[in-house]
């Protein structure tokens, strides 16, 4: 059998045993890398040495500094403080609160780790909506849009989440070129979700006007908080290294040698420093070793493939695909959006910039790369399997118990976050095409 | 309706003869922590060992340990014992709190410590009297609490007593 | 007239309680309730959530008979507490622990988690509190204890025998743990015991605290 075949199969077979038993993913990519390794070396093809130093460390550093900036961050109460200040903005209104908690979990999002943002933010969306007691359309949709908003403002920035990392790792992109494209296109699409939501779905709609309760809600959410303090020891410098940090992803340019990957690092390791123990408990506690060795593994099993010159042949494919180079992009990113759906956006996103390279010799190479990063968000909110971020929401809303006012458990799993998953597919990929038709036209 | 209650069987020792609630009746707290205040400088701390001695362990136990710390603080007050002793003497054995071991702290004993010399004044080689006071703080901690207050008591009383009996020796 | 009121408030009650605890909880809700349904939107109040939860309608009852609700006053319970090295609490009652910690800068504090019953993240509790109060689990009260320590619980209501504290503080009050710490406070919220029997409270003999402080007492009327 040959290598094309088997470093292939063993791929396919990882991605999908991730995407199917989600519980043992970690164990499935890292065994899978190494048979893929293992193939390879036997086999006659690359060496375990020469796939390793293929894999993009840089990217791995870039996620794990920013991680530990955003742990920094937590340290600090910022995330708490975020809480108060959604619980405040929104009044105890649920007619405005989920339109708070989204368009929040987006600026956040774009700037921070969305998996630190959630995990420290939805315990407090959960009380308040515990508060509201809400009906379970109104649940499914606030909860639904605030997930669709981490992914939109993971993709807005280049260090939102990992496919924007890659993009910008990789030196594919540079950071202004990215940022401005999409974190317009991104806006865009939340805007449009939050109209379509606001508007045709009406979540808030059958849940009645009451004062008491939302002046309860309110007042219950800021007693939580009441004497909770941005720890500004923290907290400042931190900020001033992530301006300092965006400032030299956008003025020094890469020929200098200091590369994105040496910025994140430097920034990362100042800020660690000078927030002392609670650095070093950042660094021994939260660093995010799943990510890391999943990405890690998928990184291996595609470099691996690389070798074998078949992203090569499939990127041929698609170019020479007799339609017109518009439709060939339209094409890759509405499978891109699919793919990313079935199997999350990490391994699509590693296994399709290699493709995305190929078309990217014949097309405006940011859009197929901001189009790419927004294709990958449109299907990273198609189901909530899709992205990290889904199953975690889902099993802290299960341990919160919530309740509508008459007492019935309400739910939010993969069927009740369905039709929110199609209507931002829909809106995400659509701008996607737009932005990237635009672009090329 | 009267409630009929089988008529309790004819007993040749004293045992059931009366309730436990009446001996937990009978054993005041307040009257314990004064005689603990004989061998304890701090009000707190006698209320904290007068709790676990008769706060804890069996309703016998509580009772009789009660009776015994009693009659001892009356004994020492009839021969002159003030309350507030002086800080305890160096040569004690502490009662430990009965903890796991772990991290070492200053405060994981209990405030009273039990005083060595009554077991000197009647055994010889020191590490006789370490057995004894080994086996005096050994146990739950209302029996070894118990057992230490009981000795300090004792102390107390000898103290008084080796003070008295020259004076009050009568020539032969 | 009969005030409305809606329909989910007992289940955002419990969450409160969760949160803040349950008289701070009750002291609120009837604060809310007073402010934008006044007396009758109270007493409609208290009959819904009062069968449930005893300390709500007590609260309840004290605002409709005084027109107010006092704060727990900490003095005597800081004075209880001034000479212990270090003090651990049951309980998150966010009126009283605002009070007392401030009350007490040299002592180290800490809340029991896991001990069962409806708890909040207790670390988010203890947030605000920076630097003050420290979140330990049920099975490392060991480190807290000692001839100086202090346990302290919230009561909510007692009379001469029977006094009424949250089920967590029975998981850890064993006669080991008795014996383990010099004083056993309990800190009456209420005053004399609710006039309807808490169901979700547990009943503890008031011999077992070395010390309980009591505030205020509530007027049934």
């Amino acid at each position: 059998m040959e290598l094309k075949v088997v470093l292939p199969t063993i791929l396919i077979l990882a991605i999908g045993w991730q995407a199917l038993l989600p519980r043992l993913r970690l164990v499935g990519v890292v065994a899978a890398a190494a048979a893929a390794c293992a193939a390879s070396s036997l086999m006659g093809g690359a060496s375990t040495r020469d796939i390793l130093a293929a894999v993009p460390w840089d990217v791995l550093v870039i996620l794990v500094a920013l991680g530990a900036l955003s742990s920094v961050l937590a340290e600090a109460r910022v995330f708490e403080r975020i809480a108060v200040g959604v619980a405040r903005a929104s009044r105890g209104d649920p007619r405005r609160f989920y339109i708070v908690v989204s368009v929040s979990m987006f600026i956040v999002s774009g700037l921070v780790n969305n998996l630190t943002a959630l995990l420290l933010v939805l315990p407090v969306v959960l009380v308040i909506l515990r508060l509201i007691t809400p009906d379970q359309r109104y649940t499914t949709w606030t909860l639904g849009l605030m997930l669709v908003s981490c992914n939109l403002g993971g993709a807005a920035t280049p260090i939102g989440d990992f496919p924007a990392i890659l993009l910008l790792g990789a030196g594919r992109m540079d950071f202004v070129s990215y940022l401005s494209q999409a974190s317009i296109s991104t806006a865009i699409a939340l805007g449009l979700l939050v109209v379509f939501v606001r508007f045709a779905v009406q979540p808030a709609g059958r849940l009645p006007r009451d004062e008491l309760t939302r002046r309860i809600t309110l007042r219950v959410a800021e007693t939580m908080h009441r004497g909770v303090r941005l720890n500004r020891r923290l907290a400042i410098p931190t900020f001033l290294i992530a301006a300092g940090m965006m400032t030299a992803w956008v003025f020094v340019p890469p020929s200098t040698g200091v590369s994105a990957d040496l910025v994140a690092w430097l920034g990362a390791a100042l800020a660690l420093v000078i927030a002392g123990t609670a650095g070093e408990r950042v660094v021994r506690s939260s660093v995010d070793t799943e990510s890391v060795l999943f990405l890690l593994a998928l990184f291996i099993m595609v470099g691996a493939v690389r070798t074998t010159g078949l992203f090569e042949l499939a990127g041929q494919a698609l170019v020479s695909l007799p339609v017109r180079p518009s439709v060939r992009l339209v094409l890759f990113l509405v499978t891109a959006a699919v793919l990313t759906g079935v199997f999350s956006a990490g391994p699509s996103m590693a296994a399709l910039l290699e493709v995305a390279g190929v078309l990217a010799r014949d097309l405006e190479p940011d859009a197929v790369y901001v189009g790419l990063a927004l294709a990958v968000c449109a299907g990273s909110s198609l189901f909530l399997t899709a992205a990290t971020s889904g199953p975690l929401a889902q099993a802290m809303v299960e341990r919160a118990d919530l309740r509508d006012a008459g007492g019935s458990r309400l739910h939010f799993g993969f069927r009740e976050f369905l039709p929110v998953g199609l209507a931002a597919f829909a809106t995400i990929l659509t701008v996607g095409v737009v932005q990237a038709l635009i672009r090329i036209a | 309706m009267p409630i009929h209650r089988p008529p309790l069987p004819k007993l040749k020792d004293h045992r059931h003869r009366h309730s436990l609630s009446s001996l937990a009746e009978a054993a005041d707290p307040q009257a314990l922590v004064d005689a603990l205040l004989l061998v304890l400088a701090d009000r707190r701390d006698a209320e904290f060992v007068a709790r676990c001695i008769v706060g804890e362990g069996p309703a016998h136990h509580r009772a009789a340990s009660w009776a015994l710390l009693v009659v001892a603080a009356e004994i020492a007050e009839r021969l002159g014992c003030k309350p507030g002793p002086k800080t305890q003497a160096p040569d004690t054995v502490s009662v430990a709190l009965r903890l796991p071991p772990g991290a070492a702290r200053d405060d994981d004993t209990f405030p009273l410590a039990m005083p060595l010399a009554p077991l000197r004044a009647i055994v010889e080689p020191s590490r006789h009297v370490e057995a004894l006071a080994d086996a005096l703080v050994d146990g739950p901690a209302h029996h070894a609490l118990a057992n230490a207050a009981l000795v300090a008591l004792f102390a107390r009383i000898l103290e008084k007593l080796d003070a008295r009996l020259p004076n009050e020796a009568e020539p032969p | 007239m009969t005030a409305e009121l809606p329909l989910g408030l007992a289940l955002s009650f419990t969450v409160a309680t969760a949160e803040i605890g349950m008289f701070s909880a009750a002291r609120l809700f009837v604060e809310e309730i007073a402010l934008t349904g006044g007396r009758s939107a109270v007493e409609a109040a208290r009959d819904v959530l009062g069968r449930r939860y005893a300390v709500f309608d007590a609260i309840a009852s004290q605002w409709l008979s005084r027109g107010r609700i006092p704060l727990p006053d900490p003095a005597e319970v800081a004075c209880e507490l001034a000479d212990s090295s270090r003090v651990l609490i049951v309980g998150a009652e966010s009126d009283a622990l605002d009070r007392l910690v401030p009350m007490l800068p040299d002592q180290p504090i800490a809340l029991v988690s896991g001990a069962g019953g409806p708890e909040a993240d207790l670390h988010r509790v203890a947030a605000n509190y920076p630097d003050r109060i420290e979140v330990v689990s049920l099975g490392k009260w060991t480190a807290w204890a000692g001839s100086k320590s202090a346990l302290l619980t919230f009561v909510y209501g007692a009379d001469d025998h029977v006094a009424n504290v949250s089920p967590a503080y029975l998981r850890l009050v064993g006669p080991d743990v008795r014996a383990s710490f010099r004083t056993l406070l309990g800190w009456n919220l209420l005053g004399a015991r609710p006039r309807l029997h808490p169901l979700h409270l547990a009943e503890t003999n008031v011999s077992d605290f070395s010390v309980l402080v009591a505030h205020g007492d509530v007027d049934w009327n």
